[in-house]
């Protein structure tokens, strides 16, 4: 879990980690609507956001392999997610299997579309992630203006998430230990109970940690006490990267 | 280890307090029972006697038929009595042990720099130094326990209620939390099975069994009643042979 959801990786003193998060997150945000928004032929454009993103991982510090295989955990879904495409669209078509199989182009061409752009939106997400823990994340997002209530489940829900693991591994090895070994689909019904007991256990402890909330004085919503500034090289980051996927997103074919 | 919090002690009546859970299982009937500010309090009784029941009504989380005072104020949400609960995993909920520690008195609307200073002071208190940025899940039990207690003293309590502080705690943690405990300077109320440690950090030992409080008096001399301890589920460990030649 940790190995997957790290506080943070890279150099603490490299030039993005330097920049306040809220220009992070307006860089990432603004970096994943141009690649959305590129349409699929525009290879070039693609190559250029794939540099870029390999410029600002270098420049954090972050190894380009760690973000490669955390990015590459949404293949799966948009592969899957994409597949129909190019058996939908008309001609022109590629036959393969002497004609038993036929693949549309443009089918083809937005199947490519969503994978790159899935991969390269997960990549700046994988490295907002790596480079900026999260609560200064979360402050960045409260001075942004997103809903309270989104930020604050957001950040709770990271922060039980590892005690829910560590409780349903405590369940399985409760189970394991009394002999129980998932080989036949009989049993998986104690899968069903197991994570009604994981259910039943969230929403006790759910209770008590928002009594303790309110026993030290919350009033509906989280305090934060990180205090955000804008400096030169956030205006200077925001000036050059912003414009500069614009162009590439207008006039890379 | 420890620096001291600044605090005023105060004192809790508890008169003819009862409590039911919905499904009407009595769980305290009615309680009565005066603490002198600055007094140490172990309750002590078996499992399901109403001690964390009765912590919880402290607290203000939890209403019951009767009378509860602390410094004459009835608890709401009581800001005088910080409560910390048995499972720090409960009141660690933020994402790092600084924000978990700032989380009362930024709800207090305190300014930032009193703020960062209670930050400091309850973390030297419990022994928490440099751990600002750890984040709960990385800690161990005892120093989830310790940034527990660290961010209930950040909200200067009059009165420390703790229920089973040395639950689940190895030698080294649990001497870690009866330090803490007992350089408290406010009145303290512990609930325990563990009547050894309680003994270190309370003078006074109140026995509750199905709701009900059945024994009071000064710790020591309770502890040597074994046929007592005994009837209500309760150990006097090492301590009772030995506690007639501590030093008093």
């Amino acid at each position: 879990m940790d190995r997957f959801l790290p506080t943070h990786l890279g150099r603490l003193d490299s030039r993005v980690q330097r920049l306040d998060p809220r220009t992070r997150l307006i860089l990432v945000l603004g970096f994943v609507i141009v690649v959305v928004s590129t349409p699929p032929t525009r290879l070039a454009a693609f190559v250029a956001y794939a540099g870029l993103l390999s410029w600002a991982t270098a420049g954090a510090g972050v190894p380009v392999t760690s973000v490669l295989w955390r990015s590459a955990a949404v293949l799966p879904f948009s592969v899957l997610a994409a597949s129909w495409l190019p058996f939908m669209h008309g001609a022109p078509a590629v036959e393969l299997w002497g004609g038993a199989v036929r693949l549309s182009v443009s089918g083809l061409w937005l199947f490519a579309g969503v994978v790159m752009k899935s991969l390269l939106g997960a990549g700046a997400a994988v490295l907002l992630a790596l480079t900026t823990p999260l609560p200064q994340l979360a402050a960045a997002l409260r001075k942004l203006g997103a809903p309270v209530i989104l930020v604050d489940t957001l950040t709770l829900t990271y922060r039980y998430l590892f005690v829910l693991v560590e409780e349903a591994g405590r369940l399985r090895r409760a189970a394991a230990a009394r002999g129980y070994r998932p080989r036949w689909l009989g049993q998986a019904l104690l899968i069903g109970r197991l994570v009604g007991q994981l259910f039943l256990r969230s929403y006790e402890r759910a209770e008590r940690v928002h009594g303790a909330m309110v026993q030290r004085g919350y009033r509906g919503f989280m305090p934060t006490a990180h205090e955000l500034a804008w400096g030169v090289s956030d205006v200077v980051a925001l000036a050059v990267v912003l414009p500069t996927l614009a162009a590439v997103r207008t006039w890379l074919r | 280890m420890t620096s001291a919090v600044p605090v005023a002690p105060a004192g809790v009546r508890i008169r003819e307090l009862s409590f039911h859970y919905p499904d009407r299982t009595r769980a305290l009937d009615r309680v009565t029972l005066s603490i002198a500010p600055g007094e140490a309090v172990c309750l002590a009784g078996p499992n399901g006697a109403g001690k964390s029941t009765l912590l919880l009504i402290l607290a203000g989380l939890l209403r019951g038929e009767g009378s509860v005072t602390i410094d004459g104020i009835e608890p709401a949400v009581n800001r005088q009595l910080g409560l910390v609960f048995q499972d720090p995993d409960d009141q660690l909920f933020c994402s790092t042990v600084e924000e978990d520690v700032a989380f009362g008195p930024l709800n207090q609307r305190l300014p930032a720099a009193e703020v960062a200073r209670r930050v400091g002071e309850s973390l030297a208190a419990a022994g928490l130094a440099g751990y600002e940025r750890r984040s709960a899940h990385h800690l161990s039990g005892g120093e989830k326990k310790r940034a527990a207690i660290a961010a209930v003293l950040a909200c200067h309590p009059t009165v420390l209620a703790l229920d089973e502080p040395w639950a689940n705690l190895d030698a080294r943690g649990a001497r870690a939390v009866t330090t803490i405990v007992r350089e408290f300077a406010g009145t303290r109320i512990v609930t325990s099975q563990d009547l050894v440690r309680a003994a270190d950090v309370c003078d006074r030992l109140v026995i509750l069994d199905r709701g009900v409080v059945v024994a009071d008096g000064p710790m020591h001399t309770m502890l040597e009643d074994a046929a007592l301890l005994d009837a209500h589920g309760l150990e006097p460990g090492r301590h009772c042979r030995c506690c007639r030649h501590r030093p008093q």
